[in-house]
């Protein structure tokens, strides 16, 4: 199905009917990432997906976007479609979004899910200082001959290996830098909304260090941790499913 | 050895069929035969043209990377002096003069009529409709206009324009109520499905307007045939139209969609999805006769030549033919049709660039201009530089 957001055709599912739930994918993903826990939800509940622009069926943003950009255009969905959404589940990118929306009291609803949420900055980290070095290191040798005949490749790898979606954003690589760049710790402190973060112990991208955060930073937040990755919907749909059914029903 | 462009991708939301066409069958067959030297033309989404013999071959478009590596090469340029002239500018200038062109675009600045204007233009043979046919077609309301004045049976229809949609709100709404529910709406000017709506009541109705009228900035909303039977012929020729075999899509969904067309085949499937239909059709033999004749009707009626299809739309209870639309770049040619009938893809491509050459000759026989002494009689004052 299609509806036109903001003169961008968007892509969205909208399936059953009950309390609503509104599903926001990662990064370069789409509304698909939830099929299984859609399927296993029970009929309760009216499920809403929706390809975020830039990802999936859904039209590029002409210009880069920041977060509040995602945020305005999730509540313009919203509204557009008249929709009371009784619970926001957002995975990665997607709970990045949630999280600012509902701190900034633009989103309103009873729940929140966070799965493998993005959000808190990794700014500071030596992890993150060290490659940033590299990262400039490599820009100045693939200049040059002979590296410069295989730059492209060489980022490509680099940024594959440290786990950065940024050489896969392609056309979004500005979105993806102005939406990275904020660091929602704070605006984390400001939700009183009742939050569920579900976290793969092995997520390399949004590691558990990063939901334990979280968990200390929102108020009436509860982690629960599940063996897997960053794609811990698709790898464990029961049990996530089942976490969210005992803190939403 | 005759040399052909291709024509291919461009500024259209069918940009990427148009690579699948252009590749299966079209250049393989071409090359296949061993008569051609073939010119890949591709037109990139932002207009560029570039020309490149490494990408006759179809795994170029599928490498990482592959429209930045395009937009790195040297932009070709086509040269107009009695004849089709492809330019690579430069210290080093390249050209290569072409015999013939062989569009394989779809939608808009392509399938519209658009290049070929520009073809006939460099007056150079081109393969399939000729520009009138194709700006028709392209134009699913004006189609049916057309087809209607000709007594070939359609669907009742409402059409507008953006403008008249912001306009005369109610007044199309109180049109469209009175045609039988469901409807479709669909942009006029868009193929392979995309933007078309199949709507139960009004709120349906003006969402799916708005998002046709995102793509497009004309729309129809007609009736939708209960117990439909969707048909497609595939027709080639020139005066002497000749039709493929009636094939009926499989229906797994309300109407088909672009996945359904074009990304859920096989790799045997030649670009189309071999699995989604039977040819031919099982329908009965009265069905399959009005079929032929309203298929072959409508090629005369919007001038086709060299190869088109006409869709069509059956109630199957009331055995009701209606023609729906006309495409007049079927994908990948319909080839896998074709073979059906005993016309390989080899064949298939030969018998086109045939018809696109007898048309041609007969259009070299035709005058288009004679002298006349209007421009004595104007009288328009001589030029300063004439004799007082």
């Amino acid at each position: 199905m299609q509806v036109i957001i903001q003169n961008l055709a968007t892509e969205y599912l909208d399936e059953g009917s009950g309390t609503a739930v509104l599903f926001l994918h990662g990064w370069m993903d789409s509304l698909h990432t939830f099929d299984a826990l859609a399927a296993l939800l029970p009929p309760t509940h009216r499920i809403i997906r929706l390809d975020l622009p830039g990802f999936g069926k859904t039209e590029r943003p002409k210009e880069a976007w920041g977060l509040d950009e995602y945020v305005r255009f999730v509540d313009n969905f919203i509204k557009k479609l008249g929709v009371e959404v009784d619970t926001f589940v957002g995975h990665s990118f997607g709970g990045r979004v949630i999280l600012k929306g509902a701190a900034e009291n633009i989103f309103h609803a009873d729940k929140l899910v966070l799965i493998g949420s993005a959000g808190i900055a990794k700014r500071n980290t030596p992890r993150h200082l060290f490659f940033n070095i590299i990262a400039k290191l490599g820009k100045v040798a693939t200049a040059i001959p002979p590296l410069s005949f295989w730059k492209e490749k060489i980022r490509r790898r680099f940024y594959t290996r440290i786990g950065s979606d940024y050489a896969d954003a392609g056309a979004l690589q500005e979105t993806f830098l102005k939406t990275i760049s904020e660091d929602l710790s704070e605006s984390a402190q400001k939700i009183d909304t009742p939050t569920l973060l579900i976290w793969g112990k092995n997520d390399t991208a949004t590691p558990l260090s990063d939901g334990e955060r979280l968990a200390r930073l929102i108020p009436r937040a509860q982690l629960e941790a599940l063996d897997g990755g960053h794609f811990i919907h698709r790898e464990r749909p029961e049990e996530v499913v089942a976490f969210i059914r005992n803190f939403i029903c | 050895m005759k040399t052909v462009a291709v024509f291919f991708g461009g500024r259209s939301s069918e940009h990427d069929v148009s690579i699948i066409t252009a590749h299966t069958p079209i250049i393989e067959s071409l090359l296949a035969t061993g008569e051609y030297d073939v010119w890949p033309v591709y037109i990139a989404k932002d207009g560029s043209w570039y020309a490149d013999k490494a990408m006759n071959n179809i795994a170029y478009f599928k490498q990482d990377g592959w429209e930045t590596k395009i937009a790195a090469q040297k932009k070709v340029q086509i040269l107009f002096d009695n004849g089709l002239t492809l330019v690579w500018p430069g210290l080093m200038q390249k050209t290569v003069r072409m015999d013939i062109a062989f569009p394989a675009m779809h939608g808009t600045y392509g399938e519209d009529g658009s290049l070929m204007g520009l073809l006939r233009m460099a007056n150079v043979p081109f393969v399939g409709c000729d520009i009138f046919a194709s700006a028709v077609a392209m134009d699913k309301a004006l189609t049916k206009q057309v087809l209607a004045a000709e007594g070939v049976p359609i669907v009742p229809f409402v059409w507008f324009t953006k403008h008249d949609w912001e306009q005369n709100t109610d007044e199309l709404k109180e049109k469209i109520v009175r045609l039988r529910w469901p409807l479709f709406v669909k942009p006029v000017h868009l193929g392979s499905s995309i933007a078309i709506a199949k709507v139960k009541d009004e709120p349906q109705l003006e969402n799916a307007i708005e998002v046709a009228l995102h793509y497009d900035d004309k729309v129809l909303v007609e009736e939708s045939v209960e117990n439909l039977i969707e048909v497609t012929l595939p027709i080639m020729g020139n005066d002497e139209p000749r039709p493929a075999g009636i094939e009926r899509p499989f229906n797994k969904a309300e109407f088909y969609d672009f996945n359904d067309k074009y990304l859920s085949g096989n790799k045997t499937g030649g670009g189309v999805n071999s699995q989604y239909s039977e040819i031919p059709a099982q329908i009965d033999a009265e069905l399959a006769k009005q079929v032929e004749d309203f298929g072959t009707r409508t090629y005369r009626v919007l001038g086709c030549t060299g190869i088109a299809r006409v869709d069509f739309l059956i109630e199957s209870e009331r055995k009701q033919v209606y023609v729906n639309e006309v495409n007049t770049l079927p994908g990948s040619l319909y080839a896998h049709n074709w073979k059906t009938v005993g016309i390989s893809s080899v064949e298939l491509v030969q018998k086109l660039v045939a018809f696109a050459e007898e048309r041609f000759a007969a259009h070299q026989n035709l005058t288009y201009t004679f002298d006349s002494d209007i421009l004595k009689k104007a009288g328009i004052p001589k030029s300063p530089g004439g004799t007082a």
